[in-house]
């Protein structure tokens, strides 16, 4: 049985370098040509929150998940707690799936990232561009937006490994 | 699970739901939130984002470099279209050049010699292997050029004489070799010889006049010019000047090493005279 200290230390830690990774991740999505095709640029804070629910409880993936959607409300320039809210309740039920029903299979995780991704970015596209009536919007849907789900589930892979060794190499016995 | 939705966990994430969506319904209303919570996401922000710029910006040009190949190898083929015909204009005026300039010092010959007609011609091969500066040029039977016409430099001196000729291009042994064989003068005694090649003088791009009477007057820079016996060159060509006079081996005549106003060893442009 681990001292509470150790236990603590082990947390922090494990929480600490999540955090960071998140951060790196913001910080990647929102620096300018930065891995971008045209128009296309992958969400990789998505892909650390749902890593991050997907080795986690559900109570601490959905607050992990409200720091991420807020970071991304902030580098998105969207309304505040926008994705914070939509990423509370996606990371809950990420983590609830995963402890359930799926295993943590490249595969698994490339799809459920795909559908996420589409939900939320869906959602944002629909009160952020459809709603606001700019022009063009099925080809912005078919030819952006659909890639850039596309490449963040794939990219989705980095962080799972990232946070899958962070989570074996801090884990409580 | 259904512990879950009873537990206090639970009531934590409501709340917290409930406190994003007032402070959505809040900057939705109102634009925006105090700038307090943005400024401490973008400092917590700021080191990354500070580092990922950098990387991005050296990483950056190594991605664009191979997202945007097409375009540039479009780019690069366009360009080099180009260049290559900028570069054959290039050879074009090089060439009109050259030869507007053969044409002006053509044009002081025929003030010389009025009854030649002549055939401007570029060297266009040197054998190497011929020590006595031989070279084909590009002008040939289709020119009116033929076998023992006689070559000479854009200044008027005698270079050398057709040998072979092509279509389009001839062979030229030179006044070095050997083998060539003129009647000459000296232009202020009028003293004959032969003027012909050696290959003692052939490296140094000099030539002899032999045959010299021992009474000849012949001194050092006299000029020497073609006398027109024998009816291969046409007379007064001019050849050159003496350098040297010596007694031939023989010791009957005399011998002059001529050093030709051509410099026949690299020679780029030359005039057949067409109508011997």
């Amino acid at each position: 049985m681990e001292s509470k200290k150790k236990r603590n230390q082990i947390l922090t830690a494990r929480w600490g370098l999540y955090t960071i990774i998140l951060l790196v991740a913001a910080a990647l999505q929102s620096t300018p040509g930065f891995l971008a095709i045209g128009e296309c640029k992958a969400y990789l804070i998505l892909g650390v929150c749902m890593a991050v629910s997907m080795q986690e409880n559900e109570f601490e993936a959905a607050l992990f998940g409200v720091i991420g959607g807020l970071l991304w409300d902030y580098t998105a320039g969207r309304t505040v707690g926008f994705f914070a809210i939509s990423m509370l309740f996606v990371c809950f039920f990420c983590s609830v799936l995963m402890q359930l029903y799926l295993k943590r299979v490249p595969i698994n995780i490339f799809f459920i990232n795909f559908i996420v991704g589409l939900l939320l970015i869906s959602m944002d596209f629909l009160f952020g561009y459809l709603m606001t009536g700019y022009a063009n919007p099925a080809h912005r849907y078919l030819y952006v937006l659909l890639p850039e789900i596309f490449a963040s589930a794939l990219l989705a892979l980095i962080p799972m490994k990232l946070v899958g060794m962070v989570s074996e190499r801090f884990t409580l016995e | 699970m259904r512990n879950f939705f009873e537990s206090r966990k639970f009531k934590i994430l409501l709340i917290v739901a409930v406190f994003l969506a007032g402070v959505m319904a809040y900057a939705g209303a109102n634009g925006r939130l105090t700038a307090a919570p943005q400024e401490l996401v973008s400092t917590a922000l700021y080191p990354f984002q500070w580092i990922s710029s950098h990387i991005s910006a050296s990483v950056g040009h190594v991605w664009e470099k191979y997202t945007s190949f097409d375009q540039v190898q479009e780019e690069n083929e366009a360009l080099r279209k180009d260049n290559k015909a900028l570069r054959d204009k290039l050879v074009e005026y090089d060439r009109m050049e050259a030869e507007l300039r053969a044409y002006k010092k053509l044009d002081e010959i025929q003030e010389q010699n009025p009854d030649n007609t002549y055939a401007s011609a570029f060297v266009i091969g040197r054998d190497t292997l011929d020590m006595f500066g031989g070279f084909t040029v590009n002008a040939g039977s289709m020119d009116g050029i033929q076998k023992g016409n006689v070559v000479v430099s854009d200044e008027g001196y005698l270079v050398g004489i057709v040998r072979d000729v092509n279509l389009t291009s001839c062979k030229v042994m030179t006044i070095l070799h050997p083998s060539f064989a003129a009647a000459a003068a000296i232009s202020r005694t009028r003293d004959n010889g032969i003027l012909s090649g050696s290959s003692s003088y052939a490296p140094d791009g000099l030539c002899v006049m032999t045959n010299l009477s021992r009474q000849s007057e012949v001194e050092v820079e006299d000029q020497i010019i073609t006398t027109g016996l024998g009816g291969v060159f046409p007379e007064d060509v001019l050849v050159g000047m003496v350098q040297e006079v010596m007694p031939e081996a023989s010791g009957k005549s005399l011998m002059a090493v001529v050093k030709p106003g051509a410099d026949v060893l690299s020679l780029t442009h030359v005039f057949v005279i067409t109508n011997q």
